[in-house]
């Protein structure tokens, strides 16, 4: 298991292993030769020869590091100030575009409300006009945290120095845990159910008001790690272990994928989908739009809670 | 809508949909599956090239009832129907070609998750093969950014770790600076559609407004992709990220997400911007000189490394370089040439970096050329393939490489008569550069082994197989240039 060592390695001293990587590319240069190695017959020549050497390597090498930085400023100042300079030859905000004539943004405002049945027009705009970007943009969640977890996941039950590490993180994990924090504790008993309601109150009412699936999910992923940290992976254990994120986010994407493939092959084939808009303002409304945003916002739940006890301890 | 025009949006769709079943499914299952998606989706989109061909033109799918403007739209014609295939079948090629390691190199943990970043890799250069909008290549740029990394990290040792991390930084550099110059478009003409796109530049740049921005937009969108695609000043992440991970990996990386983003920036020239435009917006003259210096320099590292995977990932720099030399003519012979340069690329790179780790193991494991003396004798196969694969790059009559370069050579005469002897004399030129340290390697793996060695390493027939099947494929396109030549330039009218 030379692999899982050195994987193990790299968790366990930090950054360590990519700083001697990087020191083994850049730094240290390789065991020079001494001057004298060569036959130098002049003393004059030998000495020239090896104040260049040590200049090179001695303030040289400083130098073209001082001026790569200089360099380095310069460039990032030029390009900031050429990007203001573009900022202002912009079409102020609020304006129209400077060849407007089809009015795709009239449209989505004043249009899309008919066609989508949300009031959010925003929400519309994302997951049923642009609804395949949207598919793309909860893959790249779902894609990142698959990273994350091939390389932060300890897996308990595999060999002895696999579990032995997954037991040290663990001991080290509880070390920073506040064990009975009573401030944190109370404030949690407080904030976790409102903070939850409220990330569903935004989920569900994604389509009538402000909000939506990203939006709601991040909220509902906050609560989480709040309760999290007040009480302890014990807890949490009981209704969030890696199977249940499992289920959830390849069901909620499953579902996703299915009904958004639906659409779109419908849709482009000119086949009626079935699916109503519904009364306008009410919560069932909106078609897809109601159980898509509650599939983002699951996705991007667990992506962000996940993610937070993958960097704490390498596992849920 | 006839049935097969609904076959782009399967080949998109269907990857997107099994890579969240593959992530829970058992690895042996979710194995057999990375092979099973690319092989068909390479014939359903031979399928969809047959039709092209036979019926012309190009067709647009909009996802979505609302039409194109509103929605998200895909675009198919010849040329992204061939390109697919082309596509998938290097990818199933290499996935096979690098099966044996593949397995044996990432930890059994992580091959169900490697399998889900093959999908999504899958799914999303289909995306940006077929899109017809802007903003979705660039939501599939971010997940082929993604996968391609953890594609490098699967196999950890401390060098990918850090090959890894080089190719992030650059890599989201190049996102973002295609975003920035993204939203810079949108702002000034009020559309992601590439159609709509090339009707707004070109009424901004026959009234004369906004050329500056529209510049700076254009050349934002170019450095992003060209630092994502390795051209020669923003290569500096190739050679570890290539030389470091998996062969399979290395074979997909270089052969297919380069080219991808390559090809992303071919129909963003041809399409938004417009080939008669080019000159307006200055990009050509820069294009040239980075192309012929990434072509320069990139044989020059190559001749100056001494270790074999590094070598072959440094002329990948050079061969990226042929690509945008092409583009860089800026007319439909030289889109072409470029068109046809990234498939034979694509063959020769992947069979080299799968054969090439193979001679290496053949080898105990040394990457270094005095240790790959007679390699060539002890794995038949793989030498014989290598050789192929690196007479093709360096371009000897009957391969693939022999054609393109013609199509490079004659595609130079377009420019102007200055620009033309420096294009002609800097291919003949890198021609040399490339046998110089290719069939240096070629002899090396012939010559008289210097002491014994150990490792027998057993490789599937099917491995085997999808080596000669690359090697077989590199002759075919040479044979056969002139007529996927046609195919594509007929492709390329229809791009526009």
């Amino acid at each position: 298991m030379k692999m899982n060592d050195d994987r193990i390695r790299w968790l366990a001293d930090g950054s360590e292993s990519l700083d001697s990587e990087m020191l083994r590319e850049y730094g240290q240069p390789e065991a020079e030769e001494a001057p004298d190695a060569f036959e130098m017959p002049h003393p004059r020549e030998r000495r020239y020869y090896h104040l260049l050497h040590t200049w090179t390597h001695r303030r040289g090498e400083r130098l073209m590091n001082r001026m790569y930085s200089v360099a380095v400023v310069l460039i990032c100042v030029a390009i900031c100030a050429l990007l203001i300079a573009t900022t202002a030859d912009m079409p102020r905000f609020g304006d129209a575009a400077p060849l407007e004539d089809d009015n795709l943004s009239e449209f989505y405002v004043e249009e899309g409300y008919r066609h989508t049945g949300a009031a959010n027009i925003v929400t519309g705009i994302i997951l049923d006009f642009r609804g395949f970007d949207t598919l793309g943009e909860s893959h790249v969640l779902f894609i990142a945290l698959c990273t994350v977890l091939m390389l932060l996941y300890l897996p308990k039950k595999s060999d002895p120095k696999t579990m032995r590490e997954w037991l040290e993180s663990e001991a080290d994990d509880r070390r920073f845990e506040p064990h009975a924090d009573l401030i944190l504790q109370q404030g949690a008993v407080l904030l976790v159910p409102l903070v939850l309601v409220f990330g569903v109150y935004i989920l569900l009412n994604g389509h009538l008001s402000p909000g939506g699936g990203f939006s709601g999910g991040t909220v509902l992923g906050a609560g989480l790690i709040l309760y999290l940290l007040a009480y302890g992976f014990r807890k949490t254990e009981r209704f969030f272990n890696f199977r249940t994120y499992r289920r959830l986010t390849t069901s909620a994407l499953l579902f996703y994928a299915l009904s958004k493939g639906y659409i779109f092959f419908t849709g482009a084939n000119g086949i009626s989908n079935g699916v109503g808009t519904g009364r306008f303002g009410a919560i069932l409304s909106g078609g897809l739009l109601l159980p898509l945003s509650v599939a983002v916002g699951l996705v991007v739940a667990c992506t962000m809670y996940v993610l937070y006890t993958l960097f704490r301890k390498g596992d849920l | 809508m006839i049935w097969w025009q609904n076959i782009p949006f399967f080949l998109v769709w269907t990857p997107l949909l099994f890579a969240s079943i593959t992530a829970v499914l058992r690895a042996k299952v979710s194995r057999f599956l990375i092979l099973l998606f690319p092989a068909v989706s390479a014939l359903l989109s031979a399928i969809l090239t047959w039709y092209c061909l036979r019926n012309g033109g190009s067709f647009a799918f909009s996802m979505g009832a609302f039409g194109a403007p509103y929605g998200n739209e895909l675009r198919a014609g010849a040329l992204e129907a061939a390109l697919a295939t082309a596509f998938s079948v290097i990818m199933l090629l290499s996935l096979l070609g690098g099966w044996n390691r593949m397995n044996v190199q990432i930890p059994r943990q992580r091959l169900g998750l490697y399998c889900v970043m093959v999908m999504l890799l899958l799914s999303g250069m289909m995306a940006e093969v077929f899109t017809n909008d802007m903003f979705t290549a660039y939501v599939f740029i971010e997940i082929m950014t993604i996968a391609a990394c953890s594609l490098i990290v699967a196999r950890t040792r401390g060098r990918t770790l850090f090959a890894a991390t080089k190719y992030m930084i650059f890599n989201q550099l190049g996102s973002g600076l295609f975003l920035l110059g993204l939203s810079i478009l949108y702002c000034l003409t009020g559309n992601l559609l590439m159609g709509d796109l090339h009707e707004k530049v070109a009424a901004l740049i026959a009234e004369g407004a906004h050329l500056d921005s529209l510049t700076l937009a254009v050349a934002l969108i170019t450095i992003g992709l060209a630092v994502k695609s390795a051209l020669y000043p923003f290569h500096s992440w190739l050679p570890d990220a290539y030389a470091s991970c998996t062969p399979a990996s290395s074979a997909m990386l270089s052969s297919l997400i380069s080219k991808t983003y390559i090809f992303l920036y071919i129909k963003f020239i041809v399409r938004v911007i417009g080939l008669e435009n080019l000159d307006v917006i200055h990009v050509r003259p820069i294009l040239l000189a980075c192309a012929i210096a990434s072509i320069l320099m990139g044989s020059i590292d190559a001749i100056l490394e001494k270790k074999l995977r590094r070598m072959i990932a440094y002329s990948s720099v050079a061969q990226i370089g042929y690509v945008y030399l092409g583009i860089a003519v800026g007319t439909e012979l030289g889109i072409a040439a470029a068109v046809f340069h990234i498939i034979a690329h694509a063959l020769a790179k992947s069979l080299l970096f799968l054969t090439g780790d193979r001679l290496i193991g053949a080898s105990d494991g040394d990457a270094h050329f005095h240790e790959l003396c007679g390699a060539g004798f002890r794995a038949p196969v793989c030498g014989a393939a290598f050789t192929v694969g690196a007479l093709s790059i360096v371009g000897v009559p009957l391969f693939a490489g022999f054609a393109s370069k013609l199509y490079l050579s004659q595609a130079c005469l377009d420019m102007s008569p200055r620009w033309s002897v420096i294009g002609l004399v800097v291919l003949a030129f890198s021609t040399a550069l490339n046998a110089a340290y290719f069939l240096i390697t070629i002899v090396t793996l012939y010559r008289t082994p210097m002491h014994a060695y150990q490792t027998r390493m057993h490789h599937h027939w099917y491995s085997n197989a999808a080596l000669a099947a690359l090697a077989v494929l590199l002759v075919l396109m040479g044979l056969l240039g002139p007529g996927i030549f046609s195919i594509i330039e007929s492709g390329i009218k229809y791009l526009g």
